[in-house]
């Protein structure tokens, strides 16, 4: 099918009438159209006989159109399985906050895949990105997560992601922390949101009982 | 009364920070995320909104552009209260619309400093 173009930016440099290969979805997955990227992005997902998802990743990576990002996010988020959530992962860096968050609620969506990196992002350099994890963590059913979540609030030396761990402690926490929970008003004392979390997670766990 | 709005994903930073403002004679609207947000001030605006970065389903810049767009709320401040602490984080806050930025944890008297320099009360 032959690529047809049009003067205005707003509209596609190709009518949408039969599918395209490989290449020529590859190629408007990088055109400057918006409309372009979308058709593409539907296009791929189509091929069921072509790799397509590192090509998809690239375009993830330089895409600036929050729709697309969308679209692509969830294209992969259909696709499913281990190599997108590998490759996935790594956007939880992105300075981007709508991708970001685009990111999180796939992964949200993925938990067994997802739950294999969750020590590795609770290790990660990036205070933020620790608390991504925690925030996906949320959704995760594994009978590991209270467990990590102590071991944020006993070790993590940011005081914002022990908080977030805190928070969802509150929901799925055990009687038994109580004395982590306590930890963290030594390890950071004279910081009145610890101490007004702290008060309302023991209660919440019934420490005081 | 004045209202503020306190749009944050994590319920214990809106007890936080609804706590403060209560026992300083403010009204306080709590919203999720910025969808929620967003139909909560569009029906009711309030006078100051204390916004979040990172959100499920709308984020505190996405928000704040929204916001900025509609005549009954483009003139209502809001203070981005972020855990990314690096000045080009501050810097995006301003681009989308904050009128000022801090960094949790925020402290009780800083954070009503803040608000009354804005809002009075």
């Amino acid at each position: 099918m032959s690529l047809i173009k049009k003067t205005s930016q707003q509209q596609s440099a190709v009518a949408e009438e039969a599918p395209l290969s490989f290449r020529e979805y590859e190629q408007l997955l990088f055109s400057e159209m918006v409309d372009d990227r979308r058709l593409a992005v539907r296009g791929l997902a189509e091929l069921h006989d072509v790799e397509w998802l590192p090509t998809m990743i690239a375009a993830l990576k330089s895409e600036k159109d929050a729709g697309v990002q969308e679209l692509i996010v969830q294209t992969l988020r259909v696709r499913g399985g281990d190599a997108v959530v590998d490759a996935l992962v790594p956007f939880l860096s992105s300075d981007d906050a709508h991708l970001r968050n685009a990111v999180i609620d796939v992964l949200q969506q993925m938990p067994s895949e997802t739950e294999t990196h969750m020590e590795g992002l609770l290790a990660d350099d990036d205070a933020d990105v620790r608390i991504f994890a925690i925030n996906i963590m949320a959704s995760l059913q594994s009978a590991s997560v209270p467990h990590w979540l102590e071991t944020v609030i006993s070790h993590d030396q940011n005081l914002n992601v022990c908080m977030t761990a805190l928070d969802l402690l509150a929901e799925t926490g055990e009687k038994n922390m109580c004395a982590s929970v306590e930890g963290l008003l030594t390890r950071f004392p004279d910081e009145p949101y610890v101490a007004f979390s702290v008060d309302r997670v023991k209660k919440r766990l019934g420490c005081d009982v | 009364m004045k209202k503020v709005m306190i749009v944050d994903d994590a319920a214990t930073v809106r007890m936080y920070h609804g706590d403060i403002l209560r026992q300083a004679g403010y009204d306080v609207v709590e919203a999720f995320n910025g969808v929620e947000a967003l139909e909560k001030v569009l029906a009711n605006p309030v006078d100051l909104m204390l916004v979040d970065v990172n959100m499920p389903l709308m984020d505190g810049y996405s928000f704040l552009r929204e916001v900025r767009m509609h005549n009954d709320t483009m003139h209502i401040p809001a203070i981005m209260i972020s855990t990314e602490s690096e000045q080009s984080d501050r810097e995006k806050a301003y681009l989308n619309g904050a009128n000022d930025y801090m960094i949790k944890p925020v402290r009780p008297d800083v954070l009503l400093e803040k608000v009354r320099l804005m809002i009075g009360g």
